[in-house]
């Protein structure tokens, strides 16, 4: 068709249609919803449990401090069959608290003596908790069987180890106290390589200033009833502890200044408040038999407690006893070479009874110290050493063909009167002879002259004759007993002067009774002087077996010394 | 086919959408009416190829958060718990209600992606200039046409349950961010429906 018209421009449609706006609109929108997901992509990391009975996928969280922090997005079991993997998504601010030392459990609700808890888990299910740790970042974990630690364990606390031999009725959770108040808890316990119990325990802010590096732990579970030769003690902390089992702790007095204990000290755990109060040097003594030493007696240096007996037992070799004990940090002064323990134990002779107070307190073990270097192990003897103390009088030694009943401790006499004792006896070296040595207390020593005659006073001696009647001797009636030894030192002049005086005199209270003839006995006739020169110690007497009627009849004045 | 079949195009008649009167075809700027019932007429939807393409891909990317993200949330006792589509079917499975679950996969998952896949394979069909199989591309796009009124069956019953299940904090369920994905998701596949012209499908044939 021809026309005039000019037809229009013919022109191919520029730009892109309007519509293209809606897919670039739906590109940014999934952009920014896939940008933001990745930005707040949560944590993944694997939780290996035991047992993951109420873990949900999906559904069960992970609870820090009462927020939600994670969440289980899957499980499943491990190859092995024996535990199950939990994959938890966390929430990305959870990323620097899952570290190496980062600890999970799960929550279930628990009934227990102490109190119900996770009961909130009734209703919403177990959850999973944790206990932020340190070390490197970590996205495989394996979770704890039971809570680790109270959630209590506030910061600024004290975390320290107690070591034990037994656990006792100690548990999770059971509580420590000082002076009564609770301080803190158990959190954990363990064993160690050596088959001890490893405690640990975290004391609250508050009380850790009390630990001191030489604090005491102590058991306290339950009711202490002890009983014994001394009475019987029923002790018992607060309520809870009888079921709940608890640690007590103290700081003995003589350690105020001791610095503070810091986190991951270690601490013994005494049984009881009495180990706990007695502990100080460990010692051993090795004892032949056990008889009469038992755990907890005592031992007593000059009457006062100074420690306690631990452990008795048996040594290696099944020859003896050992015995440990504790004494007191104060008395280690007395543990020196030369030291010497024996077992105090009541007797009863007829002579009279001995120790009768350990009859109602118990035996108990005293000791004799000694001078030499500090040494922990000593050896028990089976009885009294027979040299008690240190005597100053006069030592003089008597030889005797036999010893007879005489013992060490037995008196030795002068007219009868106790003048000294008998402080121990030995075989000679030839076996010839017994050797006692004597010790003449200080007044009495200017009694015994090089002439002076010893005799075996023990006993009844009963001279019989035909012609002579009966004649029966004694000493002292414990001499009689316990046996004894008698001692006379003749006069220079002859024993029948002395005799026919002594007769005259008619005893000793007579002539006594003359305070001037006493007084001025240096002057007095020569008769009257004692014979042989004063002895020094270590002098040698024969012992003889009786006496002669002459030597009771010498009566010299002898000045007594002070 | 039949090379002497007449189009309506080669005889310059033009057919209204709407009311399907036929019109002679006239040239000219102005816009070509239908006398009858007054609605636009084309030869061919204008630029319908370019639009239905840019919808089908919106709605392509628009499906990715549709079903990534939750399409609800059911608080129970306080715990909030979001659903995807799909964890909302295994919901369904798991209590034991398999003809829901059907239903809802299908209205929900394979209803859109059956929709944006057919309509995307007979636009390339269209393109390549495809000369198989026209009768079936023509019953694929009627079927979905036909369906697609029905993929707004998941919004329906999210608004049905929140409005039903709403018990306070015990019980109750919201709509979560997924739940506007998916609308848009089936707007635009309507919309992408809409656009294309069925009458391309026979153009090169």
């Amino acid at each position: 068709m021809e026309s005039n018209i000019p037809e229009p421009e013919m022109k191919s449609r520029s730009g892109i249609s309007p519509i293209w706006i809606l897919p670039i609109v739906a590109l940014l929108v999934a952009g920014w919803i896939a940008y933001k997901s990745i930005v707040d992509a949560g944590i993944k990391v694997t939780i290996r449990f035991d047992n993951a009975q109420g873990i949900e996928k999906g559904k069960t969280r992970v609870i820090y401090r009462g927020m939600p922090i994670g969440l289980v997005t899957n499980l499943s079991i491990s190859e092995d069959f024996k535990s199950t993997e939990v994959l938890v998504e966390f929430v990305k601010e959870a990323h620097e608290q899952l570290r190496k030392n980062t600890r999970f459990w799960m929550v279930a609700p628990k009934i227990s003596l102490k109190g119900i808890t996770g009961l909130e888990t009734i209703l919403k299910g177990n959850y999973i908790t944790m206990l932020p740790g340190d070390g490197p970042e970590e996205r495989h974990f394996v979770a704890l069987a039971k809570p680790p630690a109270s959630l209590s364990a506030e910061p600024g606390g004290l975390n320290i180890q107690l070591i034990a031999d037994n656990l006792g009725s100690l548990s999770q959770g059971s509580e420590v106290y000082y002076k009564g108040i609770k301080a803190g808890e158990i959190l954990d316990f363990s064993l160690n390589d050596q088959g001890k119990v490893i405690i640990d325990v975290h004391i609250d802010r508050k009380f850790a200033q009390r630990v001191k590096k030489s604090s005491r732990f102590y058991n306290v579970s339950g009711i202490t009833f002890e009983a014994g030769l001394s009475g019987f003690k029923v002790s018992a902390e607060a309520l809870s502890t009888l079921m709940m089992g608890g640690i007590g702790f103290f700081n003995p007095e003589h350690a105020k200044d001791i610095k503070k204990a810091a986190n991951g000290d270690s601490f013994r755990l005494f049984k009881n408040i009495d180990l706990a109060e007695q502990e100080g040097k460990r010692i051993t003594l090795l004892f032949d038999e056990a008889k009469g030493i038992y755990e907890k007696i005592q031992i007593r240096y000059k009457g006062v407690e100074i420690g306690r007996v631990f452990s008795v037992e048996l040594n290696k070799e099944i020859t003896g006893i050992q015995v440990t004990a504790s004494i007191q940090k104060q008395y280690r002064s007395l543990l020196r070479e030369g030291t010497q323990f024996w077992l105090v134990e009541p007797s009863l002779g007829l002579a009279g009874a001995k120790n009768l107070e350990t009859i109602v307190t118990g035996t108990y073990i005293t000791l004799r110290p000694g001078k030499g270097k500090p040494k922990r192990t000593f050896k028990g003897l089976g009885a009294p050493p027979t040299y008690l103390e240190p005597r100053k009088g006069l030592k003089i030694i008597l030889i005797a063909e036999r010893l007879g009943s005489i013992k060490a401790n037995d008196p030795v006499y002068f007219r009868q009167i106790k003048v000294g004792e008998v402080t121990g006896y030995r075989l000679s070296k030839d076996a010839t002879s017994a050797i006692i040595s004597v010790d003449i207390e200080n007044p009495y020593a200017p009694l015994v002259r090089t002439t002076s005659k010893f005799w075996n006073a023990s006993g009844i001696n009963i001279d019989f004759s035909l012609f002579k009647g009966a004649k029966v001797r004694t000493e002292s009636m414990q001499s009689i007993l316990e046996g004894g030894i008698a001692f006379a030192t003749p006069g220079k002049v002859s024993a029948t002067t002395e005799e026919t005086k002594f007769n005259k005199a008619k005893g000793v209270v007579l002539e006594e009774s003359k305070p001037k003839e006493a007084n001025d006995g240096g002057q007095t006739p020569i008769a009257k002087q004692p014979s042989g020169k004063p002895v020094k110690n270590g002098a040698k007497f024969v012992l003889h077996n009786e006496s002669k009627d002459e030597w009771l009849k010498w009566r010299p004045k002898i000045v007594l010394g002070k | 086919m039949d090379k002497e079949r007449l189009t309506a195009r080669e005889a310059g008649l033009l057919n209204c959408l709407d009311c399907h009167m036929l019109t002679t075809k006239r040239d000219g700027a102005l816009q070509m009416r239908c006398p009858h019932c007054g609605a636009r007429l084309h030869l061919r939807k204008s630029n319908g190829m370019a639009r239905t393409w840019a919808l089908l891909i919106t709605s392509l990317i628009l499906l990715l958060p549709a079903n990534l993200l939750p399409i609800m949330t059911v608080t129970y006792l306080g715990e909030k718990e979001p659903n995807t589509i799909i964890e909302g079917i295994e919901h369904f499975i798991q209590s034991g209600d398999y003809f829901i679950a059907i239903i809802i996969f299908f209205a929900s998952i394979l209803v859109p992606i059956f929709k944006v896949a057919g309509i995307m394979l007979i636009m390339i069909s269209i393109q390549k200039r495809w000369k198989t199989w026209l009768k079936h591309r023509t019953l694929m796009f009627r079927i979905i046409k036909f369906i697609g009124r029905w993929s707004m069956l998941d919004i329906f019953v999210i608004a049905v349950m929140v409005a039903l299940v709403n018990l306070g904090t015990l019980t109750s369920i919201t709509p979560a961010p997924a739940a506007t994905y998916f609308a848009a998701v089936v707007i635009s596949t309507i919309l992408a429906s809409n656009t294309f012209d069925t009458r391309l499908i026979w153009e090169g044939a």
